[in-house]
């Protein structure tokens, strides 16, 4: 029974990873588990300059899932290097750097930067946020800024690419494959779907932002479906995520197309979110007499007409 | 972690006392830290409720909270026997020193905290308690406080019950003679506590409230303003993991 997954020359031990922006660096999940049972880890999305985020309130809780705008609150490419990367180089997990800019020679730079850094494993291009002004909403929803982004970009990038793709789009299997067209090595799918949640007596947005991203498991089945299209229009891997809250969760998106998964709101109801789905993937394989839990991937039969 | 409930009674018509048996929260928490609640009985309220940690004893910890929506109505449904899902001990406590002249200003149901710091403290230092409530139906504890301390002023802002006015004038009042003020309560209380004692050049602890998410430091929603370490302008620091106490001049009221 294996649980791991290799994507291109990176092997992960099993196919969960924890999921940018809610995991931090890991340190605070530290003293739950032995963060050497992840498959990987994305850490917070890191920018050029340290950017403080969003004023409070930044989280509202909504029927299943919460919202947030926290703003890509992060220390800056100079401190995560300095101090976050020597932190993680220290567990045997998937490092992978998750990085967002303004401007094309901006992720040029960071992609550039963080190619040299040893004790980063991948780079995920965070083109989806939904929570800053400038700018980063841009590429991730236009095809010709998409193209474009990662024309440059893929020229710069020396570590296995992985681009993060936002659903707030009108074809995201199309932005898909204009990845694939660039020479991305990865997809991970989905962001956060942008959202609002008022407070009926001040009639103001819970959010001092007013809109946020919305995520955990009320965007499942939407999220499922973006993978299921995306897996239909690309062959490269695709890394799923979008309110995973069991082991059940992972295998119907690795049904749907995924090779890997990330897992972020669920662990904001329970650090221990992580480590119980790790241990349901390996009772359910052994259960089930799976071998390989790769052998999932891209398993789903989509109905053609009439047949049973 | 799961854990057996003592006790989970109503002490008013909203707000509610649960007692769990958790020796190791007991032995390892102190006045100001907090924990996290899971909503029993309905998945689709995701996140915990953060609720101070108000008293302890021997092997068991007591949290006071007030039903704000369904989820914290959910726990106040839970009863003895029943087992809390809780994360704990969490936060930043308040300091307690020895051998100083100290002052506790609450408002509400900032309060309750200030009861497990009162229990502390008095060991000690000596204790005055200003405790500003808006109405009778909500004076709630004040007995509690005369225990150990010198001195326990309450107030009504309607004047319904005890003294008639906003605490925070009955302190000013007071307020040149002590070495330490802890305080907890609205933003607009504090806001006051502070100017009163930035007045008096007076140390002063408050304890913050912002909506949470991990509750554990690492999904950064419960930013609160500082000022900034080096040079101009303001930070973001979080409540969980850096508070809920902070140093009054650290914080942007």
């Amino acid at each position: 029974m294996n649980l791991g997954v290799k994507l291109g020359e990176l092997e992960f031990k099993n196919p969960v990873i924890a999921a940018s922006g809610t995991f931090g660096f890991g340190r605070e999940y530290e003293q739950y588990f032995d963060l050497n049972i992840l498959g990987g880890i994305s850490g917070k999305g890191i920018t050029p300059k340290p950017r403080t985020g969003n004023p409070p309130p930044r989280i509202a809780e909504t029927p299943s899932g919460i919202l947030n705008s926290v703003g890509l609150q992060n220390p800056g490419l100079k401190r995560y290097i300095e101090e976050e990367l020597l932190y993680l180089s220290q567990f045997d997990i998937i490092n992978i750097a998750n990085a967002a800019a303004d401007t094309i020679d901006d992720y040029c730079m960071m992609v550039s930067v963080l190619s040299q850094e040893e004790a980063v494993d991948a780079i995920e291009l965070n083109v989806s946020c939904p929570n800053v002004k400038t700018g980063c909403l841009a590429f991730g929803t236009d095809e010709k800024e998409l193209d474009l982004l990662l024309s440059k970009v893929r020229r710069e990038c020396k570590k296995p690419l992985i681009v993060k793709l936002t659903p707030n789009t009108q074809n995201i299997a199309k932005m898909a494959g204009i990845c694939q067209d660039n020479g991305a090595d990865a997809i991970s799918a989905v962001n956060t779907f942008l959202g609002l949640a008022i407070d009926i007596s001040t009639k103001r947005p819970v959010l001092k932002n007013n809109f946020g991203g919305l995520s955990g498991p009320c965007i499942k089945p939407i999220a499922l479906r973006m993978i299921s299209q995306i897996y239909s229009e690309v062959s490269i891997p695709i890394i799923a995520m979008g309110g995973i809250s069991n082991h059940l969760d992972v295998i119907e998106y690795m049904i749907a197309g995924a090779a890997l998964c990330m897992v972020g709101t669920a662990n904001m109801r329970d650090p221990y979110a992580i480590p119980g789905i790790i241990g349901g993937l390996s009772d359910y394989c052994r259960d089930n007499k799976i071998d390989s839990i790769s052998s999932f991937t891209g398993s789903l039969k989509l109905y053609q007409g009439d047949e049973d | 972690m799961m854990y057996s409930i003592l006790e989970n009674k109503a002490l008013s018509v909203d707000v509610y006392m649960m007692t769990i048996e958790a020796p190791a929260i007991a032995a390892s928490c102190y006045p100001g830290q907090f924990l996290s609640v899971l909503v029993p009985y309905d998945k689709s309220l995701l996140l915990r409720r953060p609720i101070s940690i108000c008293d302890t004893k021997d092997t068991s910890v007591t949290i006071i909270y007030q039903i704000k929506g369904e989820g914290t109505r959910l726990i106040s449904t839970l009863k003895e026997g029943d087992r809390a899902d809780v994360l704990g001990p969490l936060g930043v406590g308040f300091p307690v020193p020895e051998n100083k002249k100290t002052a506790i200003v609450g408002g509400g149901i900032g309060v309750f905290p200030l009861l497990f710091l009162k229990n502390r403290l008095i060991s000690n230092n000596s204790v005055d308690c200003y405790l500003g409530y808006k109405n009778k139906e909500c004076v709630l504890l004040c007995d509690e406080f005369s225990y150990g301390t010198s001195n326990v002023c309450v107030s009504t802002d309607d004047g319904s019950l005890y003294n008639c006015g906003y605490i925070t004038d009955f302190f000013e009042k007071d307020s040149s003679s002590f070495d330490i003020v802890y305080s907890c309560g609205p933003k607009d209380m504090l806001r006051q506590v502070k100017r009163i004692c930035e007045k008096n050049d007076t140390l002063l602890y408050v304890s913050l409230e912002e909506r949470m998410g991990c509750g554990i430091g690492a999904c950064l929603v419960c930013a609160c303003k500082t000022y900034s370490a080096n040079g101009p302008g303001f930070d973001y620091k979080h409540v969980c993991k850096d508070g809920p106490v902070f140093d009054s001049r650290e914080v942007i009221l």
